[in-house]
């Protein structure tokens, strides 16, 4: 059963998606960065279980490890310096930067894996439809064919490891060479038939129209309202030079002053309202 | 009046000379269901395309079709795609969309319906066809006959007057082709609808249908009622092959007439003396065990349950085995087990006595899987045959299958009969001693099925123990010895076929269903030609 922020209009949902990877872009900043770890998180947690939440980005969490790392051992740049090796200065500005850039990657990491439980084809369809008609409709064909390919592609394997050695890298590109050449030449004999049945039921005709619509309700305009307005906040903080952090080239102290407070209260609000209105919606069915 | 008139058509594709149809005239009333037959490569694709304005192929044509008494030329583009609908033969590649609402949908889409209206139509026929609990699913979940209920909404979204089918069931087993082909029935009678098909099993559709045409090489040589078939039939081999198998049995009491239904053929029988049938004895020859199983279990994912549980099954030298059993009973996955592809979870495979570890000790044994073009990858027919050393062999093999005429072709231009011996001409190429074929008759027209079963039977009398699964009950009666049946994980039955089947009452050939009440051990065409000899 779909419920909460998965129910919400695939318009209002795109929106929220679209600001926060916008946000989380454009501040460097470390503790904006941590509350949007920690709320997104919570979110995330929410929908898959900590289990699956903690399986699924343990690779993720390793690779930021090496962002982070990798940073102060070629970059040089900063003023503190932390010690020096073999004469190169590793600086805790660079560190910082590393830190942040992993930072940012994994909470991107975190919004898409949210997009991808929250946002089906049918709604992600409509948005961009609504924009460019002819790609949505591309992006509809394609999405068939992944699982298809996906399976044949597996189809494939199994039958031509029968009569290839699959040991080797030698043998491996001959193997998934003759795969592919098979999987390009079946899909374009088939591509005739696809285009004979497009065309037989009036494909091109005339403009094409989309029978997908998603009704406007007023949990809608709701949440539609609280990310905006968490939005104009946000963007003014940032226009008038609040929630920024400079590393380099000496790193700048973090101020918790009262328009920062509010930046980042604002920052968790916009960040958690999913986990917000999905929460809203339990609590009600608890009391019917 | 007449709804199409196709006056003297000949028609030749760009850059041939000899054209692909030759002459051909009749009339379609409308409400009419007309089923098209003729042997592969006979002409019955081209005929249907000439009668959908949207696929007319380019090339020369002389005569003409009309439609309402109007040429092809006259109708916008427009009403014609909402006049004549068609479905395609293969259920996957007429597929657009990813959902099956979306792909019904499709259609409606591109004539720029109001969506409030699309939405009306999509839950109507929904509602009519009970697919609307499948109506959210992706397309790549539902099975092969779902597939093509999900093509024919789509069409009958438009709202044609006439449905077109080019082998619309060929690529499904038996009980989804007959579900499919009542829902045609049903859109023939209660909605009016006129139908014009193309099959190869007549069997199921042949008491549905008014009016029959068959195509031989381009040119009609039959076009009238289905009564007129069957006496015309009397005197037309070629004819003869397209009447449901259990028409053969009027030759046991020398009556011209022809049965076409168990009904028919028991109300022929009541009362008729008839001696009594003499079955071939069977020759148990060789003892020598070839392959066994033990305890053999396999699951694809254990939270879904097993596939084979626990499977005990042996096979002679020399057998020649039908796999039978309903879709999802784990047919493919038993033949795919043994042929090494997928790893049994428990369990031990002997061959030759020889317990199966290792990847090479498989090399003896070839499989062929249900989709041929899966084993093709060069260019032309002869590439792929003559990349091995021994061309003798191959040659043989060529000879046998008789692909000599097609070595030039690319294997995607064969039919469906050609690209099955290719792919087993490919897998004997090691000379295995078991061979293991996943449903090969699939889709063939009768005269093929024919000469591919007696092609099977030299391979297996040259000592090539073979293990077909298939849904096909007739071919397995006429060809093989043995049977093995799969049921909820567990082979039920394994020993001689004609036991298994003449103990059934409902899972078996028409053939022996016809004659159940008078002698349960004649199963096949081959039996009754025999009975009638005898």
């Amino acid at each position: 059963m779909t419920f909460g922020f998965v129910d919400i209009h695939p318009v209002v949902k795109m929106m929220y998606f679209l600001l926060l990877l916008t946000f989380i872009m454009l501040t460097p900043h470390p503790v904006v960065l941590i509350i949007y770890l920690i709320t997104l998180s919570i979110y995330l947690i929410r929908l898959r279980g900590i289990k699956k939440y903690l399986n699924n980005l343990k690779f993720y969490v390793f690779l930021s490890l090496i962002i982070t790392l990798i940073n102060p051992i070629f970059n040089q740049r900063g003023r503190t310096v932390l010690f020096e090796v073999f004469s190169r200065q590793f600086t805790l500005e660079a560190l910082m930067y590393g830190l942040v850039m992993a930072m940012t990657f994994i909470s991107i990491i975190i919004l898409f894996q949210i997009f991808n439980d929250v946002v089906d084809s049918h709604g992600f369809i409509y948005v961009i439809g609504k924009f460019a008609s002819k790609s949505g409709f591309l992006i509809n064909m394609a999405l068939r064919y992944i699982p298809l390919m996906q399976s044949r592609l597996k189809e494939l394997y199994e039958i031509k490891s029968l009569s290839i050695k699959t040991k080797g890298l030698r043998n491996k590109i001959i193997l998934w060479g003759n795969i592919i050449g098979i999987i390009f030449t079946w899909s374009f004999e088939e591509a005739v038939v696809t285009a004979d049945s497009m065309e037989s039921r009036g494909y091109g005709l005339t403009k094409r129209t989309s029978y997908l619509s998603f009704k406007w309700r007023p949990k809608d305009y709701l949440t539609l309202i609280t990310i905006f307005f968490c939005s104009i906040v946000i963007i003014s903080l940032l226009l008038n030079g609040f929630l920024s952090f400079n590393i380099y080239p000496r790193m700048d102290q973090l101020i918790l002053d009262f328009y920062h407070l509010i930046g980042y209260i604002f920052i968790a609000l916009i960040s958690l309202t999913p986990f917000i209105v999905d929460e809203k919606e339990r609590l009600k069915w608890r009391n019917l | 009046m007449a709804q199409f008139v196709v006056e003297k058509l000949t028609y030749t594709y760009p850059n041939q000379k000899t054209p692909a149809l030759k002459d051909i005239s009749f009339e379609i009333k409308q409400g009419e269901f007309i089923l098209v037959c003729g042997s592969s490569g006979s002409g019955k694709t081209t005929l249907l395309r000439q009668l959908n304005k949207d696929l007319l192929p380019s090339g020369d044509k002389v005569g003409e079709v009309k439609y309402l008494d109007k040429s092809f030329r006259e109708i916008p583009k427009l009403s014609a795609i909402s006049q004549v609908g068609m479905v395609f033969q293969d259920p996957e590649s007429q597929i657009v969309m990813d959902r099956v609402s979306d792909e019904i949908a499709f259609s409606l889409e591109n004539i720029a319906m109001e969506p409030e209206r699309i939405r009306i139509r999509i839950a109507e026929l929904a509602t009519y066809f009970g697919i609307d609990d499948i109506i959210n699913r992706k397309i790549a979940t539902l099975s092969g006959g779902q597939k093509q209920l999900v093509n024919l909404c789509s069409v009958l979204a438009l709202r044609p007057n006439v449905l077109i089918f080019d082998e619309p069931t060929s690529r499904l087993d038996p009980l989804a082709a007959k579900e499919f082909i009542k829902m045609i029935h049903l859109l023939n009678q209660e909605l009016g609808l006129t139908i014009i098909m193309s099959e190869h099993r007549l069997d199921e559709v042949i008491s549905y249908a008014d009016k029959i045409i068959m195509l031989d090489k381009g040119e009609m040589s039959f076009f009238g009622k289905i009564n007129d078939f069957t006496i015309y039939a009397n005197s037309n081999i070629i004819a003869k092959q397209y009447l449901p198998k259990l028409s053969v049995i009027n030759e046991l009491l020398d009556k011209q007439e022809i049965p076409l239904n168990v009904k028919e053929v028991r109300a022929m029988l009541s009362g008729a003396k008839i001696s009594k049938f003499i079955e071939p004895k069977v020759d148990e020859g060789n003892e020598e065990i070839l392959l066994t199983t033990t305890n053999l279990t396999f699951s694809y994912d254990i939270n879904e349950g097993y596939v084979l549980k626990d499977m005990d099954l042996a096979v002679k030298c020399g057998d020649f085995i039908s796999l039978l059993g309903a879709n999802a009973t784990g047919k493919s996955t038993l033949l795919k087990t043994l042929a090494g592809i997928l790893k049994p979870q428990s369990g031990k495979i002997k061959y030759k006595n020889k317990r199966i570890k290792k990847k090479s000790d498989l090399s003896d044994i070839a499989y062929v899987a249900q989709n041929p073009i899966l084993h093709f990858s060069k260019e032309t027919v002869r590439e792929e045959l003559f990349s091995t050393d021994d061309k003798e062999y191959t040659d043989s093999l060529i000879k046998l299958f008789e692909l000599f005429d097609v070595l030039d072709h690319h294997p995607y231009d064969l039919s469906g009969g050609q690209q099955q011996k290719l792919a087993i001409i490919l897998a004997m190429q090691t000379k295995p001693n078991l061979l293991l074929l996943d449903e090969p008759t699939k889709g063939l027209d009768p005269i093929s099925k024919e000469s591919f079963a007696k092609q099977l039977k030299v391979l297996n009398e040259q000592g090539v123990t073979i293990i077909c699964a298939t849904h096909d009950l007739d071919f397995a009666a006429e060809n093989t010895n043995k049977c093995i049946m799969l049921f909820d994980t567990q082979i039920i039955y394994q020993g001689n076929i004609r036991d298994f089947l003449a103990d059934n009452n409902y899972y078996t050939t028409n053939i022996n269903l016809a004659l159940k009440r008078t002698e349960p051990r004649c199963i096949s065409e081959k039996d009754v030609k025999l009975w009638a000899n005898q």
